[in-house]
């Protein structure tokens, strides 16, 4: 699949991530959700894998961070186990969902430059 | 034989909080003088006999402060706990304050000390889920609002309303008649009070669009002058300096919050308890509430009430007009500020409305039945 799909994708998600969260869509969210990090793994495998550093690094903050952010969030929405109000990752997980998609797309755009 | 007395622990945090709290223990402590109170409150507490384990004055538990304070908080945590662990008080009562208070709850529920909680956080508006850490942290919750009680009930917690603390001030303070008559005398009759709240965000959010809307009031009714309630002294160089930024006259008034709403004719305020004072002196209103489009674009999915007032929350519908702001929309304001100053059906509607609710909820002895309902808990316990 070319790059420019999968950034395609990336973008339509986040949109439709950030629409059915506004109306309370659970479903309809998770799906974009799940979709939206999947497509920036893979976009960042194929754009910055040669650097180890910086690939693991997005990992890291940009994706494992906020996804386990909104696990615990989710665990505490069910089961109430944390003392304090964890609704404050939301926060953390809507400003880390667009710098996400800002670097895979200025990751492509210097690969296509460089090519 | 000397008579045993009964430890109690009781935490509040806000100003608020510790006037209601003050009340309680007066309340407690004539039905039952053999009680001794430690914790944390601030000097109104200390003054009703609180022996603090920390003076709650200069602390703030939210947001950033939270942050920035945090070795504090720490601290304070680990010393209620160790009192808790060493003195295993007969009942811990906690008042509002949920972001530190539900630690406390958690550390009691864990030493089998029974956990009171007065005046509960506003679940029901926001983060509902937060219901089921209720559940797990308190044995019996004392709500201040008769809606609350069915909300709580249906999550599985004992509940019992016991009205609001806020009357019992009313009733006790009064008015100063006096200043409503000097107020009028000066500016007339239409008066149009501000009433921003009492934190620095909300004067800085909601007090250029308040003063933004008096420019246009004053154009299109020239006689109408305006009264800012500044709550206390600290605010009132950043009250005076954003006044500054306006053409409007306006007059701030530190304190006296009961007579600026007695003197107006019609009140604009912030969301809060506020719209319970006003409602009280049954003053036509608008409520206002505003946060940036990010903060809203985050807490749209866990509004789970359509009303922000607290009075169209209590009587389940619209009875005074009211917006939650993304940006700056004076027009809307100006257009019911004019309709409720100039059309008497408008403002007639407003009042009886209001007068209803008040004859429903505005009863003193809050505190009182609070008093009551803790100690018929502790009377099955034995301390």
């Amino acid at each position: 699949m070319p790059l420019y799909v999968l950034l395609l994708i990336a973008f339509a998600s986040l949109i439709a991530s950030a629409i059915s969260y506004f109306f309370a869509k659970i479903k309809l969210f998770s799906f974009a959700l799940l979709l939206f990090y999947t497509c920036n793994t893979f976009l960042s495998f194929f754009l910055v894998h040669n650097h180890a550093v910086f690939f693991y690094t997005i990992v890291m903050f940009l994706i494992v961070l906020p996804i386990l952010c909104l696990i615990l969030f989710a665990l505490d929405v069910h089961y109430g186990l944390f003392c304090i109000d964890t609704s404050f990752v939301l926060v953390i997980v809507w400003l880390l969902m667009p710098v996400l998609f800002v670097v895979s797309l200025v990751s492509y755009i210097l690969k296509v430059i460089h090519a | 034989m000397p008579e045993i007395s009964r430890k109690i622990f009781i935490s509040a945090g806000d100003p608020s909080g510790d006037i209601h709290g003050a009340n309680l223990m007066r309340c407690l402590l004539e039905k039952d003088h053999k009680i001794t109170f430690y914790g944390l409150g601030r000097e109104n507490m200390a003054k009703a006999g609180l022996h603090g384990l920390h003076d709650m004055s200069q602390k703030s538990l939210m947001w950033l402060h939270a942050l920035t304070g945090l070795s504090a908080f720490l601290r304070m945590k680990k010393d209620c706990i160790r009192f808790l662990r060493q003195e295993r008080p007969c009942a811990v009562i906690l008042i509002d304050y949920c972001g530190f208070n539900f630690y406390i709850a958690s550390a009691a529920k864990k030493l089998d000390i029974p956990v009171i909680y007065y005046i509960s956080p506003q679940l029901w508006a926001h983060g509902p889920w937060r219901v089921k850490k209720m559940k797990k942290l308190v044995d019996r919750l004392l709500v201040v609002y008769p809606f609350e009680k069915s909300f709580y009930e249906n999550a599985g917690i004992p509940v019992a309303y016991v009205g609001h603390p806020l009357f019992d001030e009313i009733h006790k303070e009064g008015v100063n008649e006096g200043i409503v008559t000097e107020l009028k005398k000066q500016l007339g009759e239409t008066i149009v009070s501000f009433l921003p709240g009492s934190r620095r965000q909300e004067i800085v959010r909601l007090l250029p669009l308040f003063l933004q809307s008096a420019v246009k009031i004053h154009q299109k009714i020239p006689s109408a002058q305006f009264l800012i309630s500044c709550s206390n002294d600290q605010h009132f160089d950043l009250i005076s300096g954003i006044t500054k930024e306006f053409t409007v006259p306006c007059k701030i008034v530190v304190g006296s919050v009961h007579e600026v709403i007695k003197a107006s004719s019609l009140c604009i305020a912030g969301a809060g308890t506020i719209i319970l004072q006003i409602a009280y002196y049954l003053k036509p209103m608008i409520i206002l509430y505003k946060i940036s489009p990010f903060a809203y674009f985050i807490a749209k999915p866990f509004l789970t009430t359509p009303y922000i007032g607290l009075v169209n929350k209590l009587a389940d519908k619209m009875i005074a007009p009211e917006r939650l702001m993304c940006k700056v929309n004076s027009a809307w304001l100006v257009n019911q500020a004019i309709q409720l100053l100039n059309n008497p059906q408008k403002r007639q509607a407003c009042i009886h409305e209001l007068s209803l609710l008040m004859d429903e909820i505005a009863k003193p002895g809050a505190s009182e039945h609070a008093a009551d309902e803790i100690l018929n808990l502790l009377g099955s316990k034995p301390s």
